[in-house]
Formats: C-alpha cells, sequence, structure tokens
C-alpha cells in the first residue's frame, strides 16, 4: 500500500476536487431542476415579443396557437436584447434578433407592417444590423414610406 | 485474471470507496439523461424512420427490411425501432427516450464496472475519467441524438459489455455472451465490429473470461458477417457521394468530395483515418475541420478550442507515460529472454509446444488489468478509426472517446501511485528542477478544463434542444423537401402529435443565457 503523505494528497486533491465540484453543482441542478427553479429559464415564460427576440420558431408558433396577439405590445425582459426591461411589439423585437426570426409567421397569423410602424421597424433593423430583417422588409415596404431614422421613435 | 504491478492494487477499505464511485457515477449519468430527455425526438434522423415503421406491419418485416438497405446491414437497429413504435402505445417520445436513457445509464455503469474502483486513487482517477467521458466532444455526438434508437451509444455499452465478459471468471455462458454480443452489436450498426476488435485485444493480452474457444467462435462470425454482407446481400459500403465530411478547414459537400476524390479516394480515406485518430487524441481536428487554424483565419481562436486541445493534449501525455513506463513488461517473457541473451526462448522450443505455450502465458502474465484496459483502448481507438474512413464526423469516435476515458483512469491512477512511491522514498518525482507543486498545478488545469468541457456537454445538448424545437415548427415543408410527406390519415396524425409534443416541451432558451458562454463550451 502506497501511504498517502501530505505533498501525494495535492496532487490527488488537483485531480479529483474539479471534478468532485462538478458533482456537487449536478446535484445541485438535479434537484432545482426537479423543484423548476429557476423558472426565469424555462422558454414557456417567454411573451409572444420576447419569443420573437431570440429568434425562437418554436415559442412563437406555440403562443399564436394559445391566441396571443401578434400586434400587442408585451414585455421584453431585461438582457435579452437590451439591458433594461422595456415594452414592444413583437415585430419590433424581430429587428434586434441576432438571427432569423420567425417574422414571416408573424406575419403570416396577422401581424401589420403599414405605414403606421414602417418606419420604426425599418431604423430598428438599420440599427441593428439585421440584414434578415432589413431584407424582409425591404420586400413589403409601403410607397410612401419615411426612412429618415432621426426622425422615428428609436428602438435600439 | 492475473495481478501484475502497474499500481491498480492500492489498498484500502473497498467498500466506502466502491459505494461513493457508484453514487458519483449514478449523479452524472443522471445529469446527461436530463439533459438527454429535455431534446425532443428530431426530425432529421428520427421521423421517417418512425413513418416508416408506421407501414411497416412487423418486428420481423422491419430486420428483414433492415437486413436489405442499400450500403447499410442494420437489421436489429430497424427491428428495435419497431419494437419500440408497437409497444409505445402511442407514447412515442416516452418510449425513445426512455430507451436513450436507459442506454445512458446502462454506459455509465459499464464504465464503472470495468475501472474497477477499490481505493481513494481509484476513485480520484474515477472522478476524472468521468469528466472525461462525458467532456470529450464524441460522447456528445454519441450520446445527444435519438435516429430515434440510439445506435451510437449502444455499440459503446457492447464494447464495454464485451471487455468485462473478456475480464469476468469466464466460463460456457461468457463465451456464449461474447458471441451474442457480437451479433447484436454487428446487426445494429457497422461499428459493432469494434466488440471483435475488443474481444481478440484482451484476450492476447491475458484476459481470459472469453476463452480461446470463445474468441474463435466470434471471430467465425465475423468472417460470416463478412460473407453475408457482401458476398450474398450485396449491401456494399456507403459510397463517397452520399455525405458531407470535413476536409482541411471547411466542410466538403458530395459533389465537391466526388469531384475531388472520386477518381483515387484512398488519400482522402487516409486523411479521415489520421483524422478521427487526432481527434480523440488531441481534439483536432473536429469532423476533419482543423479547428485552430480555421477559427484564426476568421481573427478569433475561441477559449473552448483552446481548453479543448490543452486538456486533451495533457491527457494523451499521461496515457503515454503509462504505456513508455510499462512498455518493457508487456513485451513477452520469451521475447525479454531473447534480448537478454538468455537462453529460455530456445530451451522453451526445444522442449516442444508445452513449454513454448507455457512461455507464452509467462508473457501474458505480465499484463494486469489496467494493462489490459489501456492496450485494449489503444486497439479500440485504432480500429474506430480504421473503420470510419469513410467520412469523419465526431459521433462515430464515440466507442473510442469512452476507451480513451478509461485508458486516461488508468493513467491518473498511474501519476497518483508513481508520485506517491517517490514521495515515500523522499525522492522528488519529477526531479529536483520541477517542484510537485507544478504538477499538482498542471493537473489541476486539465481536471478543470474537463470539467468545463462536461459543462459543454449540457449547454450544447440545451442548444440541440431550441435548434430541434425549431425545427418542427416547419415540419411539413422538410417533409415535402425529402419527398417523405406522409399520404395516410395515420402518418400525418403522427407528424402532428410529435410537432405538438416538440414544441410544448419544456425548453431552456439558450439566449437566456449568456451570450459568452458560446466562445468557452465547443
Amino acid at each position: 500500500m502506497v501511504s498517502m503523505t501530505s505533498r501525494a494528497n495535492w496532487i490527488l486533491a488537483a485531480v479529483a476536487l474539479p471534478a468532485a465540484g462538478w458533482v456537487v453543482v449536478s446535484l445541485v441542478w438535479l434537484v432545482t431542476a426537479a423543484l423548476g427553479i429557476p423558472r426565469a429559464f424555462d422558454s414557456r415564460t417567454l411573451t409572444l415579443t420576447e419569443a420573437s427576440a431570440v429568434a425562437s420558431h418554436a415559442d412563437t408558433a406555440r403562443l399564436l396557437g394559445n391566441g396571443a396577439d401578434p400586434n400587442a405590445a408585451s414585455r421584453l425582459r431585461a438582457g435579452l436584447v437590451m439591458n433594461g426591461e422595456t415594452t414592444m411589439t413583437p415585430l419590433e423585437a424581430a429587428t434586434g434578433a441576432i438571427r432569423s426570426g420567425p417574422v414571416q409567421m408573424l406575419v403570416d397569423r396577422g401581424a401589420r407592417i403599414d405605414e403606421s410602424n414602417y418606419a420604426v421597424l425599418w431604423c430598428g433593423a438599420m440599427a441593428r444590423r439585421n440584414t434578415d430583417m432589413l431584407r424582409f422588409l425591404e420586400s413589403r415596404r409601403p410607397e410612401r414610406a419615411p426612412i429618415d431614422c432621426t426622425k422615428v421613435r428609436a428602438l435600439w | 485474471m492475473t495481478s501484475g504491478n502497474s499500481g491498480a492494487d492500492l489498498s484500502g477499505p473497498r467498500g466506502p470507496w466502491r459505494l461513493i464511485a457508484w453514487i458519483v457515477t449514478a449523479i452524472m449519468a443522471a445529469t446527461v439523461c436530463y439533459s438527454v430527455l429535455r431534446i425532443p425526438l428530431q426530425v432529421t434522423d428520427s421521423l421517417v424512420p418512425m413513418l416508416d415503421a408506421q407501414k411497416t406491419p412487423s418486428v420481423i418485416g422491419a430486420f428483414a427490411s433492415g437486413a436489405r438497405a442499400s450500403g447499410y446491414f442494420r437489421p436489429l437497429r430497424a427491428a428495435q425501432i419497431q419494437a419500440l413504435f408497437e409497444l409505445s402505445n402511442g407514447h412515442y417520445f416516452a418510449a425513445y427516450k426512455g430507451f436513450q436513457a436507459a442506454m445512458v445509464a446502462v454506459v455509465f455503469a459499464l464504465f464503472l464496472l470495468v475501472l474497477e474502483v477499490n481505493s481513494l486513487h481509484r476513485l480520484a482517477a474515477l472522478l476524472f475519467a468521468l469528466t472525461v467521458l462525458t467532456g470529450l466532444h464524441s460522447f456528445r455526438g454519441s450520446v445527444w441524438e435519438a435516429y430515434p434508437v440510439n445506435h451510437s451509444l449502444e455499440i459503446v455499452a457492447f464494447c464495454l459489455l464485451a471487455l468485462l465478459l473478456a475480464r469476468s471468471n469466464g466460463g460456457r455462458w461468457s463465451d456464449a455472451a461474447a458471441a451474442l454480443t457480437f451479433l447484436a452489436a454487428v446487426s445494429t450498426v457497422e461499428s459493432g465490429l469494434l466488440v471483435w476488435v475488443v474481444i481478440v485485444a484482451a484476450w492476447l493480452t491475458g484476459a481470459r473470461g472469453v476463452s480461446r474457444r470463445g474468441v474463435l467462435v466470434v471471430t467465425a462470425l465475423l468472417a460470416g458477417y463478412v460473407a453475408l454482407r457482401f458476398a450474398y446481400l450485396h449491401t456494399g459500403v456507403p459510397a463517397l457521394s452520399e455525405r458531407s465530411s470535413g476536409f482541411g478547414l471547411r466542410q466538403l459537400d458530395p459533389a465537391e468530395l466526388q469531384r475531388r476524390f472520386g477518381a483515387w479516394p484512398y488519400g482522402f480515406y487516409a486523411y479521415n483515418v489520421v483524422s478521427s485518430l487526432l481527434t480523440v487524441l488531441f481534439s483536432e481536428p473536429r469532423a476533419g475541420i482543423w479547428t485552430i487554424p480555421a477559427e484564426f483565419v476568421r481573427g478569433r481562436v475561441a477559449a473552448g478550442t483552446v481548453i479543448n486541445v490543452v486538456s486533451s493534449a495533457v491527457t494523451t501525455v499521461i496515457i503515454g507515460w503509462f504505456v513508455a513506463a510499462r512498455r518493457d513488461a508487456w513485451r513477452p517473457a520469451f521475447a525479454r529472454a531473447l534480448r537478454r541473451g538468455r537462453p529460455a526462448f530456445a530451451r522453451a522450443l526445444r522442449r516442444g509446444r508445452p513449454a513454448f505455450a507455457q512461455a507464452l502465458r509467462r508473457g501474458r502474465s505480465e499484463f494486469d488489468r489496467d494493462d489490459q484496459i489501456v492496450l485494449v483502448s489503444c486497439a479500440v481507438i485504432i480500429a474506430n478509426a480504421v473503420i470510419s474512413y469513410s467520412y469523419t464526423k465526431d459521433e462515430i469516435m464515440g466507442p473510442a472517446g469512452v476507451f480513451y476515458a478509461l485508458a486516461a483512469c488508468v493513467g491518473i491512477v498511474f501519476v497518483l501511485r508513481t508520485v506517491g512511491e517517490q514521495i515515500d522514498r523522499g525522492a522528488d518525482p519529477l526531479g529536483p528542477r520541477v517542484p510537485l507543486a507544478t504538477l499538482a498545478l498542471v493537473l489541476a488545469i486539465v481536471s478543470a478544463g474537463w470539467v468545463v468541457r462536461t459543462a459543454g456537454l449540457h449547454y450544447q445538448m440545451n442548444l440541440m434542444t431550441f435548434y430541434d424545437r425549431n425545427e418542427w415548427v416547419y415540419v411539413d415543408d422538410w417533409l415535402v423537401q425529402q419527398k417523405s410527406a406522409p399520404s395516410t390519415d395515420a402518418g400525418k396524425a403522427l407528424v402532428r402529435q410529435l410537432r405538438e409534443d416538440a414544441v410544448e416541451h419544456a425548453a431552456v432558451n439558450p439566449y437566456l443565457l449568456s451570450p459568452r458562454l458560446d466562445q468557452w463550451f465547443r
């Protein structure tokens, strides 16, 4: 048998402690998951605006299927696109998405793009350099839509 | 089983260490199961086989159809998909995902049984090895997909079972179980051939749980498999133009593969074998693509990529240290006798076959259980790379990755023993110039690196959950593209049910987590 001197224990601790720490974290994770904590990470807590902002096509489809209004402004929680919490419509939030959001789905289900909101959406997408959204908006541009971004409500 | 001197038998009370080992293994397995159960059955690779199962009248019919598929011989896989479909009684997610989670549990249990944790050192090494097991990218590829039956995990389980049988007390039942394991593995997917590699490599290193007769039977079954597949069923091998594959710094699509390598594919095959080998040992390249130069060209090498390469490289060095230290002991006794100029080998030859066999036995007696684990692991890693010649993918190196984790455990036990012995003797384990704290620091960094990679497994599986749920939203379009849209009401109802299951499924949206995590978990 090899005796365990204190110096040898360093080596043993170096090998085992990080992994042992992970086992403890895993146990805590499993227990908290079983208790439904933290609920804020659950995608079922998303509003339609948030689902649109994070390009969650599945949650958008689920919320629309459950009767959510595609034109209604709702909460966009802090940290998703901006540091602070705000309120906006799903299409407005989609201009801030990093990747292609469920914009077509929103429009198919009744989200309006017209002269009243076109400039805000266009300038929001410009501010976020959201090329997918810009391409989408370009194909639906109303005839007299203003695109002077200094004169419209800034989203971001 | 023979007992050698590589340091496996660090004594101590067995009970507590074994119990603790089972507890930590169960916790690690449970977290993997948890992540697996959050991923919906994916659209690609799962839906069409399930629609096929709906149209197939019986398990036997599915078995026969799986044996005749062009390019593949996977009758047991088809039969399993069919059996679970019929047994599910409409609860498809529960049936397929429950089976997948059960396979995860089986793999972890077999992994622990192979390592035989009976001391504090082995427990520490097990903790390290479990993070290697779960942190290695090949495991991620093996564990997350359902297909809808995860054959990659099954092959891992079959290989570990074969090693356990080879190291058991033996007997007829052990031989029969080895033969059945081989048959089940090769009937599931082609990489099941690795079971033969495990059995033969274990026998060559002195594990006699599967007898010589058992090894011959399994070898005969291998010959039968080859004859059945190529001479009778003419299933052939996958074509070069069948799928994309990584090469150099990017992915090549089938058309480009055909254009570049169609005339002479052997260079490409050699690249794939070497890439597959290196990806297990050094985490580079990934699926045939050299990520560090590729990321460098794009402007930034991710921290996660560096962690992957460093943790793998140091772990491989530790395994190499063990191999170098044990190399002499592995040389057969008669070869050592010849090298030293002793007449033992000549005497053995003069005395005839029994003495020669005895000399061979003496040679094998130098392999203890940890030697066997490392040598079988080396054989599996090499063989896995060789049979992956046609294309590179992280998941097809799954068995090699698991055996790499076994070898890592042995390597760590060796380091702990060697350092402990040297300190006991009052010597500096790494010589006078390198303080022990340096070794401790390196090991702590590497161990922490594997923990980060293990956390990355769960992060990546969470991403898969997000992508898979999104895919289900557009499943009808996908089915039309694949020319697989169901024409029957039952088929349409099945797609509708699976879609609802996936979309309603609870998931952690990756955007709710820090965007920086993507840089760390590669």
